[in-house]
């Protein structure tokens, strides 16, 4: 549920119209203000609002809008100032720390590290209370801690540039470091620091009101906010249009800061719901049987993107899903365990045992995961919790799962690290995930998704972040679990070679759709559809004779799907009239074995596998 | 038995020093604040003294001795520290009485307002920066969302002056000054606690949203994690650890506060003391107060920081 990129940018511009209607309101002052803000006019003392003074007067007759416009001029000027020093200082600290590396850099960050730290009006006031008032020693007192963000942004730009290939490029072509530095880095920097700039305007104008109520700030009858606020105290009760104004316009230009200031914060963050807390359903009919997903589709804000997917696996056995990134392999697997983004519309059926998932409710598919059904995720390491112990996250795994009686979690947990052949169980419970390899961490991941004895274990691309060695390992180890538990196994994969090693059968998935499924050794050796050959092309062969050129396939268009066309046509070699206006069904090609394709290439040229 | 008592031995020397490394800086820091005061500060001390801008040679030289201002740089240090470590922070200038005596009176004061603001604000801003996240209910999160940002947005003054106006003054409900016993406390505590409550509320919900977007929870979800322990278990280390980092901008701000409501609502804690002093630029006065913020501010930064590194293995490994 991320917000769309004019969503955002449409509440950054509302967020940035209070900022925006300040400097305008400071910078225009003396053209639009009516009166004289600091001109007493007795005979008019504490007018109400009128048409003659719109925001009515104070105590000494003075037109508060005036004053008000007069003071956002104020604050203005200040903001200004301090921004000025902090960035200056900031950058230039940022900037040397992050160009010149090493000890400088260390003594920049320590200074960046301490400054944070610091209360910045505590230290104001006491730089004010030693060198005494005046507007000098307002701006030395700002930004004494107001620097160190600009200091981060231009490190961070530096640091980057001195690291990157490009820099190195301009040094060989005889640049100077020195040019390159403003050249290249500095321009880079004015956006963000605007935005700091923008951020920090709120904290400004709050600390300026805040001195002003010590008596520190910009000393009357100049106009200022925080001034006018303490002017009004008197005629809080009686008075109220005196008071408002300005404590609103304060309230807004902050809370406009704070706004931005979280936005830039949570950019790209999604929003996660999690399940309402509830007992769990207990399920019948648990008696083992296939496992069945018929029709299945997903739609993401009425674009289908998985339509009308077919599979089962029988106990014991185990399908291989291959196709490419964005084929809807994991979302055909995932959808019916409740485990995919809460936008998305799932129908049709998928049967485990008696139960259909998706008739069920959310209640269903909560009572189905982690018992009755394992999921291994990719990326092994980000799915376990850094904060706890692999102990920790295994005992919690085979307590909710309710398989052994409690108190005995330890030793299952153990057990189940045995299984999944994690070397020294005993003092690798105590361990944390970082301190573990990207393999070991997989294992872990296997042995959490089989702490519920699950009948069917799927595994979404289990070794994408893994090295070549480890990926066999991964890929043996399933192999192994799965004959000796007996359990289904659903695994999906882009790589049809190694899926083939595995699976007893192999559906390729493509834009949504499974173009081809069949038993594996079928599939792999006599491939009928040509995207499942173009992927069998892709897989280098040891047979091959060096300086052999891969065949690939041609890179995928936009998604601007047809309804009635084969999806691979554009891509396809042997694409003919019929196949960009009409669907093909999947056909049987051998028992057991069939294929969406109108050409059916195969029938009339044989290709083998290893490019024989 | 042997192992653990050496593990003791040095934890401990390594807590010395880190502490002496922070008093050093601290005090360091406190000590040249004084260099920054423009014009002779022992010339001024003197007249502030005397009342009067004439003064006598003998009368600056003695405000040069209490300054500790005399010798050279370092010496003057040397001595301050000594002074200082004796318990002898020098004499303010405002009412001639020994500041440590003066801030000992006043501790408590502040202690007991921040105390029972931050006893208020944790548990509050907990739940309203939970709620703003986990409600089903889009514009409930979002009226949340903007009363925390807005209860950090007001100046707290005049807050304070809006709720005497109407809880005092207009209903009669309130004594606005620590005469008034524990009901005296009320206001005082509240406009404490409502910019902390509006800073905790969303660093809990920014960082809770953080935590539900990690794919260790998606993970515990699909091994049929229940949503109470996904909560407990992954989501709130991670927002401790956030809350823990923002200890200082809490403290620092309930300080910044206390300014504030100690003046409206005359309580005579440090923060009033603080403003008198900057007010007066009684030299002595502000750099004890410096001192005595910079000493509770570190003290509790290093406690955050080790509560977080007991949550978070990443933080104390490395």
């Amino acid at each position: 549920m991320t917000a769309s990129g004019a969503g955002r940018r449409r509440r950054t511009v509302i967020c940035a119209l209070p900022l925006l209607g300040f400097v305008m309101a400071g910078a225009l002052a003396p053209v639009i203000a009516p009166y004289d803000p600091i001109a007493n006019d007795l005979m008019a003392s504490l007018a109400r609002p009128s048409m003659e003074h719109l925001l009515g007067t104070d105590q000494l007759g003075r037109d508060q809008l005036s004053r008000l416009l007069y003071g956002a001029q104020a604050s203005l000027i200040l903001a200004a100032a301090v921004l000025a020093v902090s960035v200056t200082v900031g950058v230039v600290i940022g900037a040397a720390g992050g160009f010149l590396g090493g000890w400088p850099d260390r003594v920049a960050l320590w200074l960046m590290d301490v400054t944070l730290t610091l209360p910045s009006l505590i230290v104001a006031l006491a730089i004010l209370g030693v060198r005494g008032h005046g507007s000098a020693n307002l701006v030395l007192a700002l930004s004494l801690t107001g620097w160190p963000p600009f200091a981060r942004l231009a490190r961070g730009r530096f640091v980057s540039l001195r690291r990157s290939a490009y820099f190195d490029a301009l040094q060989v072509l005889g640049a100077s470091r020195f040019r390159i530095l403003f050249q290249h880095a500095l321009p880079a920097l004015a956006a963000p620091v605007l935005v700091y700039a923008s951020i920090e305007i709120g904290f400004i104008v709050l600390s300026l009101a805040f001195l002003s109520f010590l008596g520190l700030g910009i000393p009357p009858p100049e106009p200022e906010w925080g001034q006018m606020l303490i002017d009004a105290r008197p005629y809080l009760d009686s008075a109220l249009w005196l008071a408002l104004p300005p404590g609103l316009a304060i309230a807004a230009v902050v809370l406009a800061s704070n706004l931005l200031a979280e936005q830039f914060a949570t950019d790209n963050l999604p929003l996660v719901r999690l399940g309402m807390p509830r007992r769990r359903a207990r399920m019948n009919g648990s008696t083992a049987g296939p496992y069945r997903v018929e029709e299945l589709a997903v739609a993401f804000a009425g674009r289908k993107v998985v339509d009308g997917i077919d599979y089962r696996v029988a106990p014991g056995r185990a399908l291989a899903i291959v196709g490419e990134s964005g084929s809807g392999k994991t979302l055909s697997t995932l959808a019916p365990l409740g485990l995919i983004d809460a936008t998305a519309r799932v129908s049709g059926r998928a049967v485990l045992g008696q139960v259909d998932l998706l008739g069920g409710g959310p209640a269903i598919q909560e009572a189905v995961r982690g018992r009755r059904v394992g999921v291994v995720l990719q990326d092994a390491r980000g799915a376990l919790n850094p904060v706890r112990t692999v102990g920790a996250l295994l005992d919690d795994a085979v307590r909710h799962a309710g398989v052994v009686p409690r108190g005995r979690e330890r030793a299952r947990s153990l057990e189940l690290l045995k299984m999944v052949g994690l070397p020294e169980p005993e003092s690798q419970v105590s361990a944390y995930p970082h301190t573990l390899s990207g393999g070991m961490c997989q294992r872990v991941m296997i042995a959490l998704a089989l702490a519920g004895e699950p009948e069917i274990l799927i595994a979404d691309e289990p070794t994408s972040a893994l090295d070549v060695t480890t990926q066999a390992q991964i890929h043996a180890l399933l192999a192994d679990l799965r004959e000796s538990i007996g359990m289904g196994l659903i695994l999906i994969s882009h790589d049809i070679a190694a899926a083939a090693r595995i699976a007893d059968d192999i559906a390729v998935c493509y834009a949504g759709r499974i173009v081809e499924v069949g038993p594996a050794a079928d599939v792999v050796s006599r491939p009928d559809h040509p995207y499942t050959r173009g992927l069998l092309d892709a897989v280098p062969s040891p047979k091959a004779v060096p300086g052999t050129r891969f065949r690939t396939l041609p890179p995928a268009e936009p998604a601007r799907r047809k309804v009635s066309a084969c999806a691979f046509a554009p891509r396809c070699a042997h694409a003919t009239k019929r196949c960009h206006v009409e669907e093909p069904p999947l056909q049987p090609v051998t028992p057991g074995h069939t294929s969406a394709c109108w050409v059916r290439p195969t029938v009339a040229r044989p290709i083998g596998y290893d490019g024989a | 038995m042997n192992g653990l008592l050496v593990r003791w031995t040095r934890r401990s020397a390594r807590l010395a020093a880190e502490l002496a490394l922070v008093l050093g800086i601290t005090s360091l820091l406190a000590f040249g604040l004084i260099a920054l005061a423009p014009g002779d500060a022992a010339t001024r001390l003197a007249q502030q003294r005397a009342g009067h801008p004439g003064v006598t040679e003998d009368q600056v030289a003695s405000a040069r001795r209490e300054l500790g201002m005399e010798g050279s740089i370092p010496e003057r240090y040397v001595r301050w520290l000594g002074h200082a470590v004796q318990g002898d922070l020098g004499k303010s200038a405002r009412t001639g009485r020994p500041v440590l005596t003066e801030l000992a009176e006043r501790v408590p004061v502040t202690l007991s307002l921040a105390g029972l603001a931050a006893v208020v604000a944790l548990p509050l801003g907990m739940l309203v920066g939970a709620l703003a996240v986990m409600l089903p209910w889009r514009p409930a999160r979002r009226g949340l969302r903007l009363t925390g940002l807005l209860a950090v947005s007001l100046p707290t003054f005049w807050v304070s002056y809006l709720l005497v106006v109407v809880l005092t003054e207009q209903l009669g409900l309130l004594p606005t000054s620590a005469d008034g016993g524990l009901a005296g406390y009320v206001m005082p505590v509240v406009v404490l606690a409502l910019p902390a409550v509006g800073l905790l509320s969303r660093v809990v919900a920014v960082s809770l949203r953080e935590a539900l977007a990690q794919p260790y929870v998606r993970a515990a979800q699909a091994r049929g994690t229940p949503t109470v322990s996904i909560v407990v278990r992954d989501a709130l280390p991670n927002v401790a650890g956030a809350v823990l980092n923002t200890i200082g901008l809490i403290v620092g701000g309930m300080l910044t506060g206390a300014l504030v409501v100690e003046t409206v609502f005359a309580h005579n804690g440090i923060g009033d003391y603080f403003v008198q002093a900057v007010n007066f630029r009684d030299l002595m006065a502000i750099q004890a107060c410096v001192l005595c913020f910079a000493l509770a501010f570190t003290a509790t930064n290093r406690l955050a920081d080790r509560l977080h590194g007991r949550i978070d293995p990443r933080v104390s490994s490395g």
